[in-house]
């Protein structure tokens, strides 16, 4: 954003404000850090284990976990844990993120005409609707399942099927505000309206979104396991979360960990999202920031 | 008591400025068609200022509004009406002219000048795009006319307001800002729709204060629309009365103030609060019609005292003097039983 020449700088700016309410949120920076940390443990995971997280070792098929050299463990193949977790987490990002941000793009454009225009908006809208009368777990898994398994199927997949919520969150902003009297201000004073637009709209629609979004990302590492789990998601041997429970599931009784050890790290990410989203929400919103 | 601030030299317009004829709009409602305006023609000469005095609902700020065709439509349905602004006629559908129009030709200022700022941005930055928008010109190049606008408008610190959010100013701070904002295009109308009802009597004040002192200074035509008929008669060389979206009287402000000729202006100025006045307050009886279904006939004779058997037909606007003029069968009978 350009420097502008006639607002100097203010005592705090709204940014700082933002930054301070979420600093504040202890579960938010504790889910931001946990994040971190797991971003960081999928990008070095070479330099973190050893092993290869498709290749066992026969030697040490099932070796339960706190193990000496198997921290969490090996499976029936003798793979081990921790080493499939941390390469996992280079699919659950990706899985999680990519499909989010993609949908925040294309519900922002859609979101905005559907909310702005009361002509075209209403096609767009209406089109919408059909979208959401669908069952989304449903809806995702007839595209994956038309388009064949892979990851970039899981991705495209979720894409459609969260943007409709998406463009219904900015939807909502942009009608409201339609007929704001800033809004009507700015007719008057002959801007046109895709101005309107990008420039009044887009700048109240934003914080909805990425608070929204965020918390979505948690619920899209749950999705993509449970595309993993029916074996939509990317193929074996890849250390997938998701798949990686499922195949876990035929020996739950004898070698419990190879079920749970994913699951505990999808519900950590999960929450961390969720948490992180949470404090987005107070951050952003000025009259929930001046509550703390 | 402020002194009156009416302009010295009472122009009479050769060619309006702005002219409204004829002006239909009616708005689709499940209750029925509700009609907004109904006929409604002014015109407001050069470095004319016109006082528009009406209830709420009485379709003034539709009337207003529309003047640049600043309804959407839908929902609003123009039945019929012709604009000229500087003897060139404004096509509803031609946005570029419109756009022009209203951005340098046309100011318009709100009742909340402080909704009327978008509360995502600063207020210099703010009048920094429209700026950009109406003028082309870089926000570096005005700062100094900027500062200077600000403080005409008694803006007595106009950096730092600048850099304030609309939230963070007083409604009159604002409200000023929002003129100034209005000058800097240098516009040749000023409409301003309730300028001062969301003040406090002190903002009021310098607001149409400041008002005045642009009529004067700038030879700037003004329009005030306002229910507040203190408001209108200190400033306003000319006064329409609105009533359920249809003219009912109009004339200079003199003789208007001095002998309203419509039962409903004589209502609104018997309702005003005289001063040293300890007797009980005038009101108008009855409730503002519904704009959805009027009555048939005078839309005032469910409220009128004086309403007799002529009314159940709409009397037309007639003359009641050299300039002044009434929508009102008594006038007829007047003339008659003269």
């Amino acid at each position: 954003m350009s420097a502008s020449v006639l607002a100097p700088a203010a005592p705090r700016s709204a940014r700082l404000q933002a930054l301070d309410a979420f600093a504040r949120d202890r579960m938010a920076v504790l889910g931001l850090a946990v994040l971190v940390l797991a971003v960081l443990a999928a990008l070095l995971a070479p330099l973190l284990t050893p092993y290869d997280p498709t290749i066992g070792d026969q030697n040490a098929i099932l070796v339960p976990p706190f193990s000496p050299g198997h921290l969490l463990g090996t499976d029936d193949q003798g793979r081990d844990l921790l080493a499939r977790i941390l390469f996992g987490a280079r699919l659950a990002f990706p899985e999680a993120v990519i499909p989010v941000l993609a949908a925040s793009l294309a519900g922002l454009a859609l979101g905005l005409v559907g909310g702005f225009s009361r002509t075209v908006g209403e096609v767009v809208m209406r089109a919408l609707d059909v979208l959401f009368a669908i069952p989304m777990v449903l809806l995702a898994i007839a595209i994956a399942a038309a388009l064949g398994s892979g990851l970039p199927t899981v991705v495209l997949s979720m894409a459609i099927v969260i943007t409709p919520y998406i463009a219904r969150v900015v939807a909502t902003t942009a009608a409201q505000l339609r007929s704001a009297p800033f809004i009507e201000a700015a007719r008057c004073a002959g801007f046109r309206d895709w101005r309107i637009v990008h420039r009044e709209i887009l700048p109240h629609a934003i914080p909805a979104v990425v608070v929204y979004a965020t918390t979505n990302m948690g619920a899209m590492v749950v999705f993509a396991a449970g595309f993993g789990f029916l074996g939509l998601g990317a193929q074996p041997p890849a250390p997938d979360w998701g798949a990686m429970i499922a195949d876990g599931m035929r020996s739950l009784a004898s070698a419990p960990w190879l079920s749970t050890v994913p699951g505990i790290a999808i519900v950590v990410v999960s929450l961390a999202f969720n948490y992180i989203g949470d404090g987005l929400r107070v951050a952003l919103d000025p009259r929930l920031r001046s509550r703390l | 008591m402020p002194p009156p601030l009416r302009s010295r030299a009472a122009s009479q317009p050769e060619a309006p400025l702005l002219e409204v004829v004829n002006l239909t709009v009616r708005f689709g409602s499940p209750v029925g068609e509700v009609h907004a305006v109904e006929g409604v023609s002014i015109s407001v000469g050069a470095g004319e200022t016109v006082g528009i005095i009406g209830e709420s609902g009485s379709g003034k700020t539709v009337a207003c509004m529309s003047m640049t065709w600043l309804l959407p439509s839908p929902p609003a349905r123009y039945l019929s009406g012709r604009i000229t602004f500087k003897g060139e006629e404004l096509r509803r559908n031609d946005e570029a002219q419109l756009r022009k129009v209203r951005g340098s030709g046309v100011g318009m200022i709100f009742q909340n000048a402080r909704l009327s700022f978008n509360p995502a941005y600063r207020l210099g930055r703010q009048i920094e795009e429209v700026l950009r928008v109406q003028l082309g010109r870089s926000a570096r190049a005005m700062l100094p006319e900027m500062v200077q606008t600000l403080r005409y408008c008694n803006i007595a610190e106009p950096e730092a307001v600048l850099g304030k959010f609309p939230h963070e100013v007083s409604g009159g701070v604002a409200q000023r800002v929002s003129i100034a904002l209005a000058l800097l295009s240098r516009p040749d109308l000023l409409i301003a729709d309730e300028p001062t009802t969301a003040l406090d009597l002190l903002s009021q004040i310098e607001v149409l204060s400041l008002l005045a002192r642009l009529r004067d200074e700038s030879g700037l035509s003004l329009v005030l629309v306002s229910h507040d008929l203190g408001v209108v008669r200190r400033i306003a060389d000319r006064v329409i009365i609105m009533y359920a979206g249809r003219v009912v009287e109009e004339g200079p402000a003199s003789a208007i103030f001095a002998a309203p000729r419509h039962p409903y202006t004589q209502g609104l100025l018997a309702s005003a609060l005289q001063q040293g006045d300890g007797e009980r307050l005038y009101e108008v009886p009855g409730t503002p019609p519904d704009l959805a279904s009027l009555p048939p006939g005078c839309s005032f004779r469910p409220r009128c005292p004086f309403a007799f058997d002529r009314c159940v037909t709409m009397p037309e606007l007639a003359p009641a003097g050299a300039t002044h003029q009434a929508r009102c069968h008594l006038l007829e009978r007047a003339t008659e039983h003269a």
